[in-house]
């Protein structure tokens, strides 16, 4: 058995171009997903260990070996599994789990057109922090003229 | 010509609040507001004498003693104008009355409403930039608004009751607190300032500042006999990202216009206004001015970011990032009394759901012409 995780379906997304939003509306907790957290997010769509996480993390950027993939991959769950954003279910070792253990070492290099890793950050913040980061602007528009 | 108010000496023919001369009594109306209140009839509002808006999905009831406001409000949201709701649906509403006495400092504007707000608190919110500010010569349990650098408070309010000072400009403040009061009941509801558009049923959005050429790009492409949701403000359902119709009276700035708009203003006679903003422009009812360009609710496909004017249209399609959320420009009503977060979610949610472009107006025409062929495109 090994332990795999997997989106809570109540986690709102809002995927935009570098970075993903998540909110859990039933807590109003707000956390902003950098790049490789939000590849790792898409990759919970469907259950996924760690191993499986940082295997896909090694495809997807140049730059970082698997072990060290792996174990930021963990690192992210574990953030991700206090805040309640994903849920940790135990399941049989897979045929695709072995292939993953069996991957190489690195990939770093392997293809110099992938983004340049960074390891995966969860920022939570606070409305305060939220607007202002948004720094949304207030519009009032004219109605009565 | 001078009146005497419960011992208040009011002269109405000087300018400004200051001109309530106190006599016997040393405060002025607004630190004494029971006294004036003491006028107005507290029967409760009746709801048939009131004109009934229905906005989206809920209603705005405006019993106006004021003929200026109730006019106004008429003209402007003809095409909102619905039969009588019933009862439920309107205490589920906003119901504002407006009680006007001759010769009174202050008019009474009462709000009734399934849940109050602090009035105060929320037009600080709505108008951020007008240099309002809480004064605090209130009487107790009141709270008064009024402008930095001047003493006296063009309003006062406690619960749903709300004083304004008769002098004062104040049908457009009071008008705007109680439509957006309706739009801020509505959590399922995102309002932009954005005009909206709806090409082959699907649903565009345009963003952009004020001056930025919204509306006359809308008007352009409703000429074209697509569909229109408005010029001013798009309502946006959440969850499903539906736009749904917002048309209030159209404002045509004087300046360039598609030629079919033009047409269209040379062969009928609308009023002209001129604004605050020194621009003199032709006020129409949609269905008046683009008959053939009805609207209803359409799935939102595009946002359209307008930006500077050049010579011919050009438009850039991109992924939207986390900064670009901010020139949606939400409503300052969409986020009030909510988590800012989970409003803000939700519009980023509606940003990554669409196809978003950047678009450097040329000729109306010759834009709204681009905007169909990028929509035909997919």
């Amino acid at each position: 058995m090994s332990l795999v995780y997997r989106r809570c379906a109540t986690i709102e997304m809002a995927p935009l171009q570098d970075e993903t939003i998540l909110f859990d509306p039933q807590k109003n907790q707000f956390c902003l997903l950098n790049r490789t957290a939000a590849l790792l997010w898409n990759q919970l769509a469907t259950p996924a260990s760690p191993q499986a996480l940082g295997v896909k993390l090694c495809e997807n950027v140049s730059g970082v070996a698997l072990e060290d993939a792996v174990r930021d991959a963990n690192s992210a769950l574990q953030e991700m599994r206090s805040l309640d954003m994903v849920v940790e279910e135990s399941q049989p070792v897979s045929e695709q789990e072995n292939k993953a253990a069996a991957a190489p070492q690195t990939i770093a290099g392997q293809a110099t057109q992938l983004p340049v890793y960074e390891p995966p950050r969860l920022t939570v913040m606070d409305d305060k922090q939220v607007m202002s980061v948004f720094q949304v602007p207030v519009v009032a528009g004219s109605w009565w003229g | 010509m001078v009146g005497l108010v419960r011992g208040v000496r009011f002269d109405s023919d000087a300018t400004g609040p200051s001109a309530y001369l106190e006599s016997s009594v040393p405060c002025p109306w607004w630190q004494q507001p029971a006294e004036l209140l003491a006028r107005f009839s507290d029967q409760p509002a009746k709801l048939c004498s009131a004109d009934w808006y229905r906005l989206v999905d809920r209603f705005l009831g405006i019993d106006s003693e004021d003929r200026t406001l109730r006019q106004r409000f008429g003209m402007l949201y003809s095409e909102f104008l619905a039969p009588f709701p019933s009862p439920s649906e309107a205490t589920e509403g906003v119901l504002c009355r407006i009680q006007v006495r001759e010769g009174a400092p202050a008019h009474l504007v009462t709000f009734t409403a399934p849940s109050e707000i602090s009035i105060v608190d929320f037009m600080l919110a709505l108008f951020p930039g007008r240099g309002y500010v809480e004064l605090n010569q209130a009487a107790d349990g009141w709270r008064s608004l009024g402008v930095v650098g001047q003493p006296f408070p063009f309003l006062t309010a406690r619960g749903s009751q709300v004083l304004v000072e008769a002098r004062e400009a104040w049908q457009p403040l009071i008008a705007n607190c109680a439509l957006n009061w309706v739009m801020q009941m509505q959590s399922e509801l995102l309002f932009f300032h954005a005009a909206a558009v709806a090409v082959r049923g699907q649903g565009v959005l345009l963003a952009g500042e004020k001056g930025a050429g919204k509306s006359t790009l809308s008007l352009a492409l409703a000429a074209q006999d697509h569909e229109f949701f408005g010029d001013e403000i798009a309502a946006v359902r959440a969850g499903k990202f539906e736009l749904t119709p917002f048309r209030r009276a159209v404002s045509v700035r004087s300046g360039p216009q598609a030629p079919r708009v033009q047409e269209k203003l040379k062969n009928k006679s609308f009023v002209t206004e001129t604004f605050p903003d020194g621009t003199v422009r032709s006020r129409a009812l949609a269905r008046e001015f683009l008959p053939a360009a009805g609207a209803s609710p359409r799935p939102l496909r595009w946002v359209f970011f307008l930006r500077g004017f050049e010579p011919r249209p050009r438009a850039e399609s991109f992924h939207p990032r986390l900064e670009d959320v901010r020139l949606l420009a939400p409503l300052a009503c969409t986020f009030w009394g909510r988590p800012f977060a989970g409003r803000i979610t939700e519009v980023a949610k509606m940003l990554s759901s669409v196809n978003c472009y950047f678009l450097y107006p040329g000729r109306p025409e010759d834009t709204a012409e681009m905007v169909e062929r990028i929509v035909r495109s997919k």
